[in-house]
């Protein structure tokens, strides 16, 4: 079995060590205020055209002569949703990406879990394939485990915006959205991010790679096999062919990590072949990067 | 350009795997990605040029093949006009096998056959040969084909023989091979021989279509060129014949052994001393019964062809004589003849007899037919003899002499020597009608043994009772006995019968031309058919080679055996070593062209091909 003790041994260990990072935010999410959640009022902004008219302290109006708002603080619920990609480009004959995202997705699931954070799985190609509805609570965690160890990978082709566009469907509240995919998308990667950027999620990409596609060396005849389309490349490769593609795979990423730079998305690249623990201290550093700049911008 | 091997062309066909690997095998290493989208934006970063890089490495690949391929066809550029005709006779007689010692290495049939292949070898594709032998047959292996590969089976199939050189057989063959090309203008026929030249024939050294190519050594050799053996007329002995030859250049020492199958040591020994081209003879006798073998052996210590040094003679049985008696009843014939050991049978009619003994007639009315022996008749012989009575006087032995014989014999084979102190009965005297001669007579005149033709056969007349006096007692009277026999029968007295077992020396300068038998009709050989020869001529000598070793029967015209010849050489020649035909030897000079083998260059061509394929397309060294 994939989630056996010794992997959920591994989890509480570096839930330990997350919380020592994050505290009890997970992967560093700043606390969301919000203006109508609480009952604890905090402060008060300038009226402006929009708020609420029922939160204007008139008692305060009446001894300045000004429109002030009120703000309130409140208690709410961390959603963490993750996004697990299961489209046919997961797992091209001899890789272990899709195995690895499953493990990695286990493992964030656990540290959210024992956060106390609401968690929520979709395992999404082109459509939501399955779903795990956000609960709180690590009595959860077995089913959770349960979920995962039954996925497959689907046939279908990868269409990251419409799963992501399930996932503000599933939580019309926002949250955070950690995105495991190898985000391999004809249609580009960008309006999925968008579209969960707009509705009030906090993207977090996995970029899960295989190191013999990344670190490509092989060179002669090949007919290059597209796993989801099938379509196939007949040519010869020669050393500069190689070294053309290990540019292209490199200005890929280039681009990806601009803009998720452009909108504060964090984003992490793991290898397959690599230990669980590696792809979470990543996430950590990451995270924890972010959480300053956040800091320091506010 | 020509080609050494255009059938190494047929490779050519591995084009066809080669233009399919390229456009079947060549995705056959299939490797599934996530997406190829990326590798797609790589290739659209290739030279344009490269769209055509594929096509180019295949013809590339398929120009190395060519270029291989016509390398292993051994290319040529020669700058020669007209095709040839070549036959390649080769002498594969039994003096082909001498090398090694003395000779040639490693035989003369080894480097004649070399010559061959270096022939075979600068053929051309428009050039045609064939392969013939010589040894007793001529062989014909390989018609004229222009197939390389077909001569070089022929000729690897060529082996040497225990026959003699028969090169003028051959070479009428080989002209019949050529046809039109030597009869004709057409250039190009050659006769080509390779040979080491034993061999006489005037007629052959004078053609002008013929090339010779002679491989001999100069060595040493010397050979036992004839021996025979046949019964003796004593029993239990054979007599034998044996000549001995020096065909080196040098004086030779040999010692000659006759050795015999049932003695441990050699019955005779000899040392001789050949000169140059001498042959020598030895005759004697030896102990032996029929069926013995009995070997001549030359020790000559290195010799250039060491397989003629040994001849081997196997002793015929004696031939069973049937013997009719008439006449006077008398028990010393049978006993006489019972002595001699079973060689003569006595039969009761004068018909199937083959010898008549007529034993003191008293009336003779008629003689039957066939030989004759007549023991003091004491009758008239109607149309031979008259009957004038008897002498007054005995003869005694020691006044015995030879006064003459039949077929040269001298003193009646020596049996003269043994009739000493014996007391004969009184003789009769005759008075002959036709021609008669004295074979033995005593001193006084008196004919003892008188021998005359008729048509029915030959008689043989003793004049003196045997019944009468000492002779029926003493141990000649058998040998005597048979003597008459074999003279009534016709049998041949040669001077053999005269030598002493201490044998006779028969220097000679020449040698023999060949090794013959007397024609007697036909000649059949162990497990073989009758041999009819082609000398019908009874009044003419007609010769015959003996061509394989072992015993061979002589037969009449009714093809009863007649007697038993023993070969074990075929031909003098065979042996010759060193005396050999005066013909010049030119060897084989290839036709004068520019001949410059190609192949090294086409190798090295496909190898550059097969670099730069490698260099350019699979390492990219020009993108």
């Amino acid at each position: 079995m994939s989630f056996d003790a010794r992997f959920q041994q591994q989890c509480e260990s570096l839930h330990h060590q997350a919380a020592r990072v994050w505290g009890r935010n997970f992967l560093g999410r700043r606390t969301q205020w919000t203006l109508a959640g609480g009952t604890e009022v905090t402060g008060y902004s300038d009226y402006s055209v929009g708020d609420d008219p029922r939160y204007i302290d008139w008692n305060l109006c009446a001894r300045h002569d000004e429109l002030r708002v009120k703000q309130f603080q409140g208690s709410e619920d961390n959603r963490v949703y993750l996004v697990l990609d299961v489209s046919r480009s997961m797992s091209p004959s001899g890789s272990e990406k899709f195995a690895f995202a499953r493990r990695l997705t286990a493992a964030l699931g656990y540290l959210a879990l024992a956060n106390l954070d609401r968690v929520g799985v979709l395992a999404v190609s082109d459509r939501i394939v399955s779903r795990f509805p956000a609960v709180r609570g690590r009595s959860h965690l077995p089913r959770l485990l349960a979920m995962l160890e039954n996925l497959t990978v689907d046939q279908a082709a990868t269409n990251l915006r419409a799963g992501c566009e399930a996932v503000t469907r599933e939580g019309p509240r926002g949250g955070l959205a950690v995105l495991i995919s190898d985000l391999i998308d004809p249609a580009g990667l960008e309006p999925a991010l968008d579209t969960l950027r707009v509705r009030g999620f906090e993207p977090h990409l996995v970029h899960v790679v295989d190191p013999r596609e990344t670190e490509w060396t092989a060179t002669g005849p090949v007919a290059l096999v597209d796993a989801e389309s099938g379509r196939v490349v007949r040519t010869t490769l020669t050393p500069r062919d190689v070294a053309n593609y290990r540019n292209v795979c490199h200005e890929s990423v280039d681009a990806l990590k601009r803009y998720c730079g452009r909108w504060w998305i964090s984003y992490v690249q793991v290898r397959c072949d690599a230990p669980i623990e590696n792809a979470v201290y990543q996430m950590f550093g990451v995270a924890k990067s972010r959480m300053a700049s956040l800091h320091a911008r506010q | 350009m020509e080609f050494g091997s255009p059938h190494q062309f047929v490779w050519l066909l591995l084009a066809i795997p080669v233009v399919l690997l390229y456009f079947v095998a060549l995705g056959r290493r299939r490797m599934e990605l996530s997406t190829v989208s990326l590798w797609r934006r790589a290739l659209t970063r290739r030279p344009a040029w490269s769209r055509w890089r594929r096509l180019v490495s295949m013809l590339v690949v398929l120009a190395a093949l060519v270029l291989l391929v016509t390398a292993a066809a051994e290319p040529r550029f020669s700058a020669t006009g007209g095709a040839r005709r070549l036959v390649i006779v080769l002498d594969n007689s039994a003096s082909m096998r001498a090398g090694d010692i003395g000779d040639i290495a490693p035989s003369r049939f080894q480097r004649c056959k070399q010559d061959a292949e270096r022939i075979l070898d600068s053929l051309r594709l428009v050039d045609r040969a064939a392969i013939l032998s010589t040894g007793s047959l001529t062989r014909i292996h390989c018609g004229l084909t222009s197939d390389h590969v077909l001569l070089d089976h022929a000729l690897e199939g060529v082996q040497v023989t225990d026959g003699r050189t028969n090169l003028a057989e051959a070479v009428e063959t080989a002209r019949r091979l050529l046809g039109e090309q030597l009869a004709g203008e057409a250039p190009g026929g050659e006769i080509i021989v390779l040979s080491d030249g034993c061999f006489r024939d005037a007629g052959l050294l004078a053609a002008d279509d013929v090339r010779w190519i002679i491989h001999r050594g100069d060595g040493a050799n010397v050979a036992v060129t004839k021996f025979e053996v046949r019964p003796n007329a004593q029993l239990g002995r054979y007599d034998y014949l044996v000549e001995a030859a020096n065909f080196g250049r040098q004086p030779r020492e040999v010692e000659l052994r006759i050795e015999a199958q049932t003695a441990s040591e050699a019955i005779f020994k000899e040392t001789l001393t050949l000169a140059p081209g001498q042959s020598q003879r030895r005759f004697g006798a030896v102990p032996g019964l029929a069926g013995d073998l009995i070997s001549a052996v030359l020790d000559a210590g290195d010799d250039a062809l060491a397989r003629d040094n040994v001849a081997r003679c196997v002793a015929p049985p004696r031939p069973t004589i049937s013997v009719a008696v008439l006449g006077k009843t008398s028990g010393a014939i049978p006993t006489a003849l019972a002595a001699i050991g079973g060689r003569y049978q006595i039969v009761a009619a004068a018909d199937s007899a083959d010898v008549t003994i007529i034993n003191e007639p008293a009336q003779i009315a008629s003689l039957p037919a066939g030989p004759l022996v007549v023991v003091a008749p004491a009758a008239d012989a109607p149309g031979l003899w008259r009957f004038r009575g008897k002498a007054q006087e005995a003869v005694v032995a020691d006044a015995l002499g030879a006064v003459g014989g039949l077929g040269g014999a001298g003193r009646f084979g020596g049996v003269a020597d043994e009739l000493t102190d014996i007391v004969f009965g009184l003789p009769v005297e005759l008075e002959y009608e036709a021609p008669a001669r004295v074979v033995l007579g005593s001193r006084s005149g008196s004919p003892l043994i008188t021998a005359f033709e008729r048509e029915q056969g030959r008689v043989v007349v003793m004049h003196v009772p045997i019944d009468a006096g000492d002779l029926a007692q003493h141990a000649a009277f058998p040998i005597l006995l048979e003597r008459l026999l074999a003279m009534a029968k016709g049998d041949e007295v040669d001077e053999r019968d005269e030598v002493d077992e201490r044998g006779e020396v028969d220097e000679r300068g020449t040698l023999d031309t060949a090794t013959t038998v007397r024609y007697v009709g036909s000649l059949r050989s162990a497990g073989n058919p009758a041999r009819t020869l082609s000398a019908p001529d009874d009044s003419a000598d007609a010769f015959a080679t003996l061509e394989e070793v072992g015993a061979w029967e002589t037969l009449d015209t009714s093809q009863q055996v007649e007697s038993v010849l023993f070969a074990n050489l075929l031909s003098s020649q065979e042996s010759d070593i060193d005396s050999a035909a005066d013909v010049e030897s030119r060897p084989w000079d290839e036709p004068p062209r520019a001949r410059v083998s190609l192949w090294v260059y086409f190798a090295i061509a496909a190898l550059l091909v097969v670099a730069a394929d490698w260099t350019f397309y699979r390492r990219g060294v020009l993108e």
